[in-house]
């Protein structure tokens, strides 16, 4: 028995709740209906119709927005106030209520006002506003029979609302505090180069979204935009942002899924400006983050550039975590690679850049283990980043020692091919090559989304190559080693 | 002669006035007035006392459901029309509760405003 | 503000068009405002408040509203008065007819229309506005939906 109903028992007991209901003349009634004034809950009774009776308490009306309610309706009462669904199972409920064979405890779970939004119409008589209310319900018993039901009603409005923001908060902040926990670790210049290029890709995506009038160019822009997330991806990814490259990767499968159906239009587009904005929203909101802790930062760090170190760091972590992940031991050498050399305009360019060949030399280049040994290489294989400078470009290196087969074949058909001319076989040689060595079909089996992926790794790095006036030169030798490098022009 | 039912259009809106002008006058109806605003149509509805109202709810002034009580108040026999782009179907149960004979939603086509307005001008 | 609230307003503007004039109205690519204004001749503002809060506006050209007008009342030479009413009631109607999947607590102030591309029209900060261009016949318009 809880204590509800120790109450009611007592009371019931000792015959108040008796003169309470059926006193006509007599002064419990009047008692009741002094302390009733005085109670700060909604208090009432209900008979076998359901009517209010002639006693509640003065909170009542208040607590309901509701005046006169003596002789009035329950039910009506809720009518055009909850959902109609919670009347009738309310008129159920009121009903086993009064059922003298079915004990009050068992079917007191099955009140369907023990928590219930209360709908309030303005003076107009439009749904404007609302609260949250609890009713109880309890039976009043004389001489064994049930001859009315008393119930209380708390409005939980304030409660409920105080609840909600607090788990809003709450949720706000474990988010954000994730978030903080995942940007502690990346040094501050990761951070804000990664932010310079984020915002840079989202430019991007903004001028595609306004600048296309052409519906026929709808696809292009899903490409462009496409392009753009998996760029964003590429470098939350390699600063380790799990929270922000999950955020994309959920972008890139809405392009994906737009990508597939066969016609579209504007309308299409909605889920992507809607992803766009929340994703800006989550950049902002770490940018925020990130300024609250950059002085800390700046307080504790040594006055020395980083930049070599913190390069060169993010390119590592990206080459052991592919490694675990795809099962191939990889030794990474960077002693000549000169992050300082690397003008700052050109600083998003080259991690960009090097991730895109770090990330296909492992997928595509390098050998698993077994394969290595039964073509007698060593076990584990070797990528070599280098920096060299002249006067005119700064030239990045990528060499491994992965296999080249696929280019020994691409060779082969070369050569069987029928060109034009020289400058076509060149032109055709010089792409087709670069193509094939994104080309993912021949070592990495099913996996789908490595395959979209790499043909958009050449499409990027053409791209971004274009943009800053760059070429690719890439040289081979059939079982030594293949090497990628980027030229990158320093007066443009 | 059977003399001709007096309209008053109200809505804030100049061009839905004058919309739903063109498309009554194949009734045999005569416009008594039209107003932009809630408080000028109780005004035109006192001077005028018109058989039909058709009603828009969102106006300045004095929204179209309390100038739709009142006027209910005054002559509970007027036939109001309630024509409006609340589309939710409380604001149209709450005019229909308080005495409004027909809701049409905006836009509406030519066709849906004669249609509505000839079934009610039929009832009696 | 969700996929689904942007497309209520989409879908109630496309609506507009079709029930008016018979012919359906095209949506291009939406994207967020920027600070760029996104303004045209006639805009149509409409505040929204109640459970959701922000603003709503459609920003449209006088030769779109004429043609309008022309598909309403039949007439080739609407006044600058019509015009500018046209530009509000539209406005209106969009919203209005969005209550449908809101419902009433969806409330919608009475329609403020501003006249001249000069200025931008003053939008909630902090909240993002988002852009859907709307073609109908071949008049350009935005629609520009801001809630929080």
């Amino acid at each position: 028995m809880n204590h509800r109903d120790e109450n009611i028992n007592s009371t019931e007991s000792n015959g108040e709740l008796r003169g309470v209901h059926t006193d006509g003349n007599g002064s419990p009634a009047n008692m009741t209906k002094v302390i009733l004034r005085y109670i700060e809950e909604g208090a009432f009774f209900l008979d076998s119709q359901f009517n209010f009776g002639e006693s509640f308490s003065a909170a009542l009306e208040e607590i309901l927005c509701v005046k006169e309610l003596k002789g009035t309706n329950f039910l009506s009462l809720l009518e055009n106030r909850v959902p109609e669904d919670i009347i009738t199972n309310t008129r159920e409920f009121l009903e086993i209520m009064f059922r003298p064979d079915l004990e009050e405890e068992e079917i007191y779970e099955l009140n369907p006002l023990a928590e219930t939004e209360f709908f309030y119409e303005d003076e107009w008589g439009m749904w404007t506003s609302s609260k949250t209310l609890s009713f109880r319900f309890k039976r009043v018993v004389e001489g064994g029979k049930i001859v009315a039901l008393f119930s209380t009603v708390r409005d939980l409005s304030e409660e409920r609302r105080l609840n909600q923001k607090l788990k809003q908060i709450e949720d706000h902040t474990q988010k954000q505090m994730e978030w903080l926990v995942n940007i502690l670790h990346v040094e501050p210049d990761l951070l804000r180069d990664f932010f310079v290029g984020v915002e840079h890709e989202m430019e991007n995506v903004d001028n595609v979204l306004k600048n296309t009038r052409e519906t026929k160019k709808y696809f292009e822009v899903l490409e462009n935009i496409y392009r753009s997330l998996y760029i964003i991806k590429g470098n939350a990814s390699l600063l380790d942002l799990k929270f922000f490259s999950d955020k994309a990767s959920h972008f890139l499968e809405k392009i994906v899924k737009i990508k597939d159906e066969s016609e579209i239009d504007g309308n299409d587009f909605v889920p992507i400006v809607i992803e766009l904005g929340e994703l800006r929203s989550t950049l902002e909101e770490i940018k925020t983050i990130f300024q609250r802790i950059s002085q800390f930062h700046n307080h504790f760090r040594a006055k020395r550039s980083y930049e070599s170190e913190l390069l060169v760091n993010s390119l590592k972590n990206l080459t052991q975590s592919l490694s675990r992940q795809l099962k191939k031991p990889v030794s990474f050498d960077y002693k000549d690679f000169d992050a300082l050399s690397i003008p700052y305009t050109y600083r998003q360019m080259v991690r960009d850049v090097l991730f895109l060949l770090i990330r296909n030399a492992l997928l595509y280049g390098i050998e698993t283990r077994e394969e290595r040994r039964s073509a007698n290489k060593s076990n584990i294989a070797t990528i070599k980043i280098i920096t060299f400078t002249d006067e005119r470009f700064l030239g990045l290196v990528l060499r491994h020692d992965g296999r080249i087969e696929r280019i020994e074949r691409l060779l082969q058909k070369m050569i069987t091919a029928d060109y034009e001319s020289e400058e076509e076989r060149r032109n055709w040689e010089g792409i087709s090559v670069s193509q094939l060595l994104f080309m993912p079909n021949m070592s990495v089996g099913d996996e789908q989304e490595i395959l979209a992926n790499s043909a958009m790794d050449i499409e990027i790095l053409k791209r971004k190559l274009k943009e800053k006036g760059g070429r690719l030169k890439i040289t081979f030798t059939s079982e030594e080693f293949c090497e990628f490098i980027v030229f990158l022009p320093l007066r443009a | 002669m059977e003399s001709k039912v007096k309209v008053l259009i109200v809505d804030d809106s100049l061009i839905i006035r004058q919309a739903i002008e063109k498309n009554l006058n194949g009734f045999p109806i005569e416009i008594v007035g039209t107003a932009g605003d809630g408080k000028n149509a109780l005004e035109l509805f006192t001077q005028h006392q018109p058989d039909v109202v058709t009603l828009d709810i969102t106006m300045p002034e004095m929204d179209g459901i309390a100038v739709l009580e009142q006027m209910m108040g005054q002559n509970p026999a007027v036939k109001v029309m309630v024509i409006t782009a609340l589309k939710d179907k409380a604001t149209g149960l709450k005019a229909i509760q308080l005495g409004a004979k027909s809701y049409i939603t905006k836009p509406f086509t030519p066709e849906k405003l004669k249609t509505a307005f000839g079934r009610m001008l039929e009832k009696n | 503000m969700n996929e689904t609230d942007l497309h209520f307003f989409i879908d109630s503007t496309i609506n507009y068009f079709e029930e008016v004039t018979g012919e359906k109205a095209l949506t291009g690519i939406p994207y967020i405002k920027g600070k760029e204004p996104v303004i045209l001749e006639y805009s149509g503002i409409i505040g929204i408040s109640g459970k959701r809060k922000g603003c709503v506006y459609f920003t449209t050209t006088q030769a779109m509203l004429e043609s309008l007008a022309h598909e309403i009342l039949g007439i080739t030479d609407a006044a600058t008065e019509t015009v500018k009413d046209l530009a509000g009631e539209l406005a209106n109607t969009i919203s209005g007819n969005v209550r449908e999947a809101y419902g009433s607590s969806f409330m919608i102030s009475v329609p403020v229309v501003v006249e001249g591309k000069a200025k931008d029209i003053r939008l909630p900060e902090n909240v993002q506005s988002f852009v859907i261009p709307i073609t109908w016949k071949d008049f350009k318009s935005f629609l520009v939906v801001c809630l929080e």
